[in-house]
């Protein structure tokens, strides 16, 4: 939670430079942020290549626990999916790019801006961070009247870390080893699918 | 965009072989942190120049919002059911 205010923090403070403090053009017309960008995917794949502990958890994976991620992708792209008929302006590919984030906004969104798509940036960024806080504020109740995984799945991606300990409260240690694959999977897969849904 | 994953590969073939050089591994989390703050800074900034994005602040909100409720909505639905298909029998 403290990380999502100083990551807030940023977002705000250059939204705040860009209206108010005039920018030389190079600076809008270089495009220092794809370099950024492949710096961090870089070094995002060697956090994942070098944990140890996520290569054990998925190895050690029975069948019935690969079901847990599986159910929040295929129940986010299914919420999102009909959401999208509702709102004008928003395609089904759209909705099903910005689900794909499963929490995981900062990653989801600046990929989704770098590719062109500012404005469905803006909105994957807020509709992950709303995810994030809905499952901190809702975890206990969720898990009360929809079942211990269902903490799980609202946290998406995030269920590994930020929401982690809330939802070890709430459906205790057991399900939070759960918790952590699930989590680990879609963080994993996070890059992946959002890359492949703005390449299609 | 498919550079991206293929940056992404090379960097968990690099973690891979070198997850036991802890004093390279080490430096990942806050090169990560920093990236990602820098990333959102200029995201920052793209919005703040982009008039249509000022315009319809209220319209994307609200967009996010109805967007969260299907994604946690359908996520806890179909996890419901795979809860009470595959996981509760087992509880002791």
């Amino acid at each position: 939670m403290k990380n999502s205010l100083i990551i807030t923090a940023f977002f705000v403070a250059g939204v705040a430079t860009g209206i108010f403090v005039l920018l030389p053009e190079f600076i809008i017309e270089t495009d220092l942020s794809s370099y950024a960008l492949y710096i961090l995917m870089f070094f995002v794949g060697i956090s994942i290549g070098a944990d140890k502990g996520a290569w054990k958890i998925i190895k050690r994976a029975k069948f019935k626990i690969v079901l847990v991620p599986l159910s929040v992708i295929a129940g986010t792209f299914l919420g999102v999916g009909l959401i999208s008929f509702f709102l004008p302006g928003i395609s089904l590919k759209d909705a099903i790019t910005v689900g794909a984030g499963f929490g995981y906004y900062s990653l989801s969104s600046i990929l989704i801006t770098q590719s062109g798509a500012q404005i469905l940036g803006v909105t994957a960024l807020l509709t992950n961070i709303i995810r994030e806080i809905t499952t901190l504020l809702f975890a206990p109740f969720l898990a009360r009247y929809f079942g211990k995984l269902a903490p799980i799945a609202s946290g998406g991606a995030t269920s590994m870390d930020s929401t982690l300990p809330i939802i070890t409260i709430a459906v205790g240690r057991e399900y939070a080893i759960i918790s952590v694959f699930s989590g680990t999977v879609l963080t994993i897969l996070v890059p992946f699918i959002v890359t492949f849904l703005l390449g299609m | 965009m498919f550079k991206i994953i293929i940056i992404m590969a090379a960097g968990i073939s690099a973690g891979y072989f070198l997850r036991n050089q802890k004093k390279i591994i080490r430096f990942t989390d806050p090169i990560i942190t920093i990236s990602i703050y820098m990333l959102l800074f200029f995201l920052g900034i793209s919005i703040g120049t982009n008039e249509t994005i000022l315009e319809n602040t209220g319209t994307i909100g609200l967009q996010s919002l109805c967007l969260s409720i299907g994604a946690v909505g359908g996520s806890v639905a179909f996890s419901y059911l795979t809860y009470i298909l595959y996981f509760r029998n087992n509880e002791k």
